[in-house]
């Protein structure tokens, strides 16, 4: 237990680093007594507007974000059985990237820049809807393979009609799109962390509450239920909440790769796999690691940015391999 | 205590999606609190999804397949797994996971989704660890584990539920003679010492003959014998049941289970 | 009644602080924004290489405070690059307090331009395809920048100039000229966009202008059917294809332009900027359309970037 302890205040050390990291760091070089001053209060209307219109709303989506992927990548592990599974396994993000590439290329967004993220949501829940649809017909209960199959299905299709879209894309549409696709979170504003937080924080505390039922299935639906789990309910409600929260995730910031993935097998070697460990440190490392990964993003190449997911694969990949050269995994 | 059998079957009857045969066809029987029944059978001849009605996973098509008096499949899976713990064929572990993390997954269903372990939970992992002869493999990884030591844990597990009834699906199927022995002696121990009501489908006529109170014979999906070792083990019952021909013997002893019924199989050419 | 309308006007006038030399210049961009400034221009941040020289032209490099990574003049190779114009740091560009911000109207909703406003920061969102567009875009941005007799003058050398290769074309037979953005896949220069304009100016005729799109991507099979008279292929950046690649390419060998050596290479950077430089590409597709014109220097109508 003590050390348990020990290794939830490392966590909160590193995140309150990384948060202040993300606040006090930035192209524009506002010097950090300046950004203390500003945060109480103080400051010029530039410093004001810096920090807290664009650096705080920044920093606060990618503490909701990028737990959220790191909480879904380690629900959707559990729930499938697979160290390969991520967040976007189930189409999400190609359902998300159908709405919003949509909107780029027919041109709603330039007149109503905020459809989006909504088109990209509407897309997401197209996708889950159609996902659990054929997953549901095909076998009375919801069977975790037909699931996978049926995911890998759709994000082939919704594949498909993004490229078709982008077919007939004009050259500007497809650049935007193309960007979107890269993910960003450039675009944060307190608009989006009022999206994401609605959604993530209840969303977050009932994954939390299946922790137990989350250990029991990681072993098999069969142990589960036998160890007094109601399978079914558990799994609708891991893969319907988990693919919301990638959902939102996705609308609020484009697809961001890696997180999901490797974030819950890091935490998984040094924490083991009990699920009321794993799934909140996986939340909180997933924050930290996005919200170092997007410093980086803003600052390496300013005053231009670089796309955050090239950090989260450059930096992620690297670090994921030497911890697995250390565990025995 | 009360009569209310354990496990109780009424003209159950219950077919998969798209199967031509029914899987388990007007199966009546009864299964008392304190006694050791052994499962028998072919291959697909139903023991697997007997078991999955008894223990309520799926409803029955017609008939009823009861758990102390009530419907096992409306029963409360917590409420249940109090009382019956199970040992299913296989479990594929994907993630690290600690023998006595495993262990403990048994109080589960004593904790609900929040509440943490205390010190009886501890004590009754502690015991079950004990009981499986696992102490000092503890902090070992799952995967890095034996055939026969996976087994015991996964048995332990069921132990750490404290249940009154034990369900077990082929416990022994990859193991060696001595692990098979060790795994039906305890079993056995838990019978006689504890009271514990075990339900085991099993391969093993001999040992099944050797060691339960209670035989079922299943021949696709029906009941073909059921009863006492010496009414099922029955060399023209057997023999039409596996299509082989067969000796059965008496068990020559040393032991309490001298003379009990043993199968020997014999070559085709000689029969 | 106009009396009245007079004494109004003049009592308005009287009722301001300011004397009406300094009344607030206002201009609408092509996002339909009106954007108001207190005073003219002097801390600009362009992310569109043509726009960028325009106020360059119009107003002094040191008006400029940022470049992109496009922007090739040594004139502006000691500003700080924003990069890809794309993807610039939005907080950079709040902590240098610009007083204008020139930005192309992107399509994702999540561009620059959406964030810098609500921040207070004027910004011009600009979008310039037509020859008509690039006039119209140089006298806002002069009257932005407080220069608009410098922007007039500007427009009208460029008229001038296009009037020039216009007339020196005239009763020429047009020549049909295929614009490969790239080659593979083909994708072709449509009608409506900025060569296109170029490529009608300089005597010749869009192999693709029956299509709506901009940039259509088309079968090599429709190209060779079409049979271009001259293939233009710009190279530079993100560009792809030359002119002795197509000799070998199957399909592109047979074609009668490439066997009659009627393919040319030009500068992607010339044709790819609707700005100042229009007349130059003009000229310069005049002379590969018309052989017999004289190649083109620099004409002496360009007015002299302000010092």
């Amino acid at each position: 237990m003590s050390a348990l302890v020990t290794r939830a205040l490392a966590l909160a050390v590193l995140f309150a680093a990384a948060l202040v990291l993300a606040v006090g760091v930035g192209a524009a070089g506002v010097p950090i007594a300046t950004v203390i001053d500003v945060l109480a209060g103080g400051g010029d209307a530039t410093a004001r507007a810096i920090v807290l219109d664009l650096r705080l709303p920044r920093a606060l989506v990618a503490i909701l974000a990028g737990g959220g992927l790191a909480l879904s990548g380690a629900v959707f592990q559990a729930l499938l059985r697979n160290p390969l599974a991520e967040p976007y396994v189930l189409g999400v993000a190609g359902g998300a990237a159908v709405g919003a590439v949509a909107g780029v290329v027919f041109g709603v967004a330039r007149f109503a820049p905020s459809a989006v993220p909504l088109l990209a949501l509407a897309g997401a829940l197209a996708a889950i809807t159609l996902v659990f649809t054929v997953a549901r017909r095909v076998g009375r209960a919801l069977d975790t393979r037909v699931l996978l199959l049926a995911g890998v299905v759709v994000a082939a299709f919704f594949n498909a009609v993004i490229l078709l879209l982008l077919t007939y894309a004009d050259v500007e549409s497809f650049r935007s799109a193309v960007f979107w696709m890269m993910g960003s979170l450039s675009g944060s504003t307190w608009g989006t962390v009022v999206l994401l937080a609605i959604y993530m924080i209840p969303a977050t505390a009932l994954l939390f509450s299946q922790a137990r039922s989350l250990n029991l299935l990681a072993i098999g639906e069969d142990t589960a239920l036998y160890l007094g789990t109601r399978v079914e309910r558990v799994k609708l409600i891991g893969y319907l909440v988990a693919s919301l929260a990638v959902a939102v995730a996705v609308a609020a910031c484009g697809v961001i790769g890696f997180i999901g993935l490797i974030v819950p097998h890091a935490v998984r070697m040094v924490w083991g796999s009990d699920h009321r460990v794993l799934l909140p440190a996986s939340f909180v490392a997933g924050s930290i690691f996005l919200l170092l990964a997007d410093t980086a993003a803003r600052t390496i190449a300013s005053p231009a940015e670089l796309p955050v997911g090239v950090i989260t694969a450059l930096v992620g990949v690297p670090l994921f391999v030497s911890l697995l050269r250390r565990s025995s995994l | 205590m009360s009569t209310t059998p354990a496990f109780e079957a009424r003209s159950l009857s219950y077919a998969y999606e798209h199967a031509h045969a029914p899987a388990i066809c007007d199966v009546d029987l009864a299964i008392a609190h304190g006694s050791f029944c052994a499962v028998i059978g072919p291959n697909g001849s139903g023991k697997s999804t007997l078991i999955r009605l008894l223990l309520g996973a799926e409803p029955p098509a017609s008939g009823d397949a009861l758990f102390e008096g009530s419907s096992a499949h409306g029963w409360d899976r917590a409420e249940l797994a109090r009382r019956v713990g199970v040992v299913t064929q296989t479990e594929e572990i994907v993630f690290p996971l600690s023998v006595r993390e495993l262990v403990a997954m048994g109080r589960y269903p004593h904790l609900g989704a929040y509440r943490r372990e205390g010190a009886a939970d501890h004590a009754a992992v502690d015991a079950a660890i004990a009981t499986c002869s696992l102490s000092g493999l503890e902090a070992r990884a799952m995967n890095t584990l034996s055939g026969g030591e996976r087994q015991r844990a996964r048995i332990a597990r069921a132990l750490a539920q404290q249940p009154r009834t034990l369900v077990l699906d082929e416990p022994t199927a990859a193991l060696d003679v001595a692990h098979e022995m060790a795994i039906f002696e305890l079993l056995a121990k838990l019978v006689a010492n504890d009271g514990v009501t075990v339900l085991m489908v099993t391969h093993n006529i001999n040992l099944a003959a050797r060691y339960a109170s209670h035989l079922v014979l299943l021949e696709r999906g029906l009941v073909a014998a059921q009863g006492s070792v010496a009414a099922v083990v029955e060399r023209g019952r057997i023999e039409t049941t596996y299509q082989w021909p067969l000796l059965v013997q008496p068990f020559a002893g040393p032991g309490p289970d001298t003379g009990a019924p043993q199968v020997a199989p014999l070559r085709k050419e000689e029969s | 009644m106009a009396a009245l309308s007079v004494v109004l006007l003049t009592t308005a006038c009287w009722s301001e602080d300011r004397p009406l030399i300094n009344s607030p210049i206002t201009v609408t961009d092509d996002a339909g924004q009106v954007i108001t400034l207190a005073a003219p221009a002097r801390r600009v941040i362009s992310m569109i290489p043509a726009q960028t020289e325009v106020v360059k032209i119009l107003g002094g490099v040191e008006r400029l405070v940022a470049r992109t990574q496009w922007d090739k003049d040594p004139a502006l190779a000691h500003l700080p690059s924003t990069g890809n114009a794309l993807t610039p740091s939005v907080e950079w560009i709040v902590g240098q307090k610009p007083d204008l911000v020139i930005a192309w109207p992107d399509n994702d909703g999540r561009n620059v331009i959406n964030q810098l406003r609500p921040l207070g920061i004027p910004v011009y969102s600009s979008r310039v395809e037509s020859l008509a567009e690039i006039s119209s875009m140089i006298t806002r941005l002069g009257v932005l920048l407080g220069e608009p007799a410098r922007a007039d003058s500007l427009v009208r050398a460029i008229d001038a100039q296009l009037d020039s290769v216009r007339a020196a074309v005239a009763g020429r037979a047009r020549p049909t000229v295929l614009y490969a953005l790239s080659t593979d896949p083909p994708m072709a220069a449509g009608a409506s966009t900025f060569v296109g304009a170029v490529i009608d100016a300089a005597g010749g005729t869009t192999l693709f202008a029956d299509m709506t799109q901009l940039w259509p991507q088309v079968s090599l099979e429709e190209i060779v059917r079409r049979q271009p008279d001259v293939i233009i292929l710009p190279v530079g950046e993100a560009t792809s294809g030359s002119a002795v690649a197509l000799r070998k390419l199957p399909g592109w060998r047979d074609l009668d332009a490439v066997k009659n050596g009627r393919v040319y290479e030009v500068d992607a950077d010339l044709f790819h900027r609707p700005g100042a430089t229009v007349g130059i590409a003009a000229r310069t597709a005049a002379s590969l359309l018309h052989p017999p014109l004289q190649a083109v220097r620099r004409p002496a109508l360009q007015p002299e970037a302000k010092r």
